[in-house]
């Protein structure tokens, strides 16, 4: 094992995929002997995927392109679906 | 003039999802990604660095969300959570993935401002949580203390949703 101790931020740092490749071994190596923790990782984990899925249909409408034109300072942005237009 | 565009462009589809998950309402979202882009045009030379240019972006776009979501709750009139309509939807689902959607997204749309702000650009926008400190302006373990308050209460709300109707305690709208 680490000569650190695995922390609540480590765990969601793996939620996270944002540990380097070394912490993120340590971190897994603390789980499998820990698997009640474990299960409420995989949960974060679970809920973090369903939040990017949800997301996701938003994500594919957002096509916008800004044309800069500057008209008065202000920015044209061309492709959306605004109700308010400049 | 050119540079702009290209350093801004790319990050608008991410502060379009931004704004419409966390005020939820397609419409005032779009508006609130107008203004942010108006501002950081007009307010360009402000900015750190180039780098620095998606930070600055969402720092603009969460403060605008802020004082929109402080002004409808001052109002009086309800943060329209809910009213993303289909028309939002560009890939088509199941109605069983819609709902599952629906769910979640009604979920987070209960989580206090702060909570929500830090879930989401974590999970959904990749932030570091280094970065979403400087965009909420605010140290990192209180980044780390919100996300983890705001994992465990949307599994709390997620558990409450799958209890039968008759079972489940009458929630509160957080806004």
């Amino acid at each position: 094992m680490s000569s650190h101790p695995i922390t609540e931020d480590d765990l969601h740092g793996f939620v996270d995929h944002l540990l380097d490749s070394a912490r993120r071994s340590e971190v897994q190596t603390y789980l499998d002997a820990h698997p009640e923790i474990a299960a409420r990782i995989a949960t974060f984990s679970r809920q973090r995927e369903a939040l990017r899925a949800a997301a996701a249909p938003t994500f594919e409408t957002c096509r916008w392109t800004l044309r800069i034109s500057v008209y008065r300072g202000r920015p044209e942005v061309t492709g959306a679906p605004s109700k308010r237009r400049f | 003039m050119a540079d702009m565009a290209h350093l801004i462009e790319p990050v608008i589809p991410a502060l379009r999802r931004y704004a419409r998950t966390f005020v939820r309402g397609a419409a005032d979202a779009d508006d609130l990604v107008q203004d942010t882009l108006e501002r950081a045009i007009s307010r360009w030379h402000q900015r750190r660095s180039d780098g620095e240019t998606r930070t600055w972006l969402f720092t603009i776009l969460h403060n605008l969300a802020v004082n929109h979501l402080r002004r409808a709750a001052r109002r009086g009139r309800e943060v329209p959570f809910d009213d993303a309509g289909e028309s939002d939807v560009a890939v088509p689902s199941t109605q069983e993935d819609a709902l599952r959607r629906d769910d979640i997204l009604g979920a987070v749309g209960q989580l206090p401002d702060d909570q929500r702000s830090v879930l989401l650009l974590v999970s959904i926008e990749d932030v570091s949580y280094a970065e979403a400190a400087r965009i909420l302006d605010i140290p990192i373990g209180t980044v780390m203390s919100r996300l983890a308050r705001a994992r465990a209460r949307l599994l709390k709300l997620l558990e409450e949703q799958r209890k039968p109707a008759s079972d489940r305690p009458h929630l509160r709208r957080v806004q």
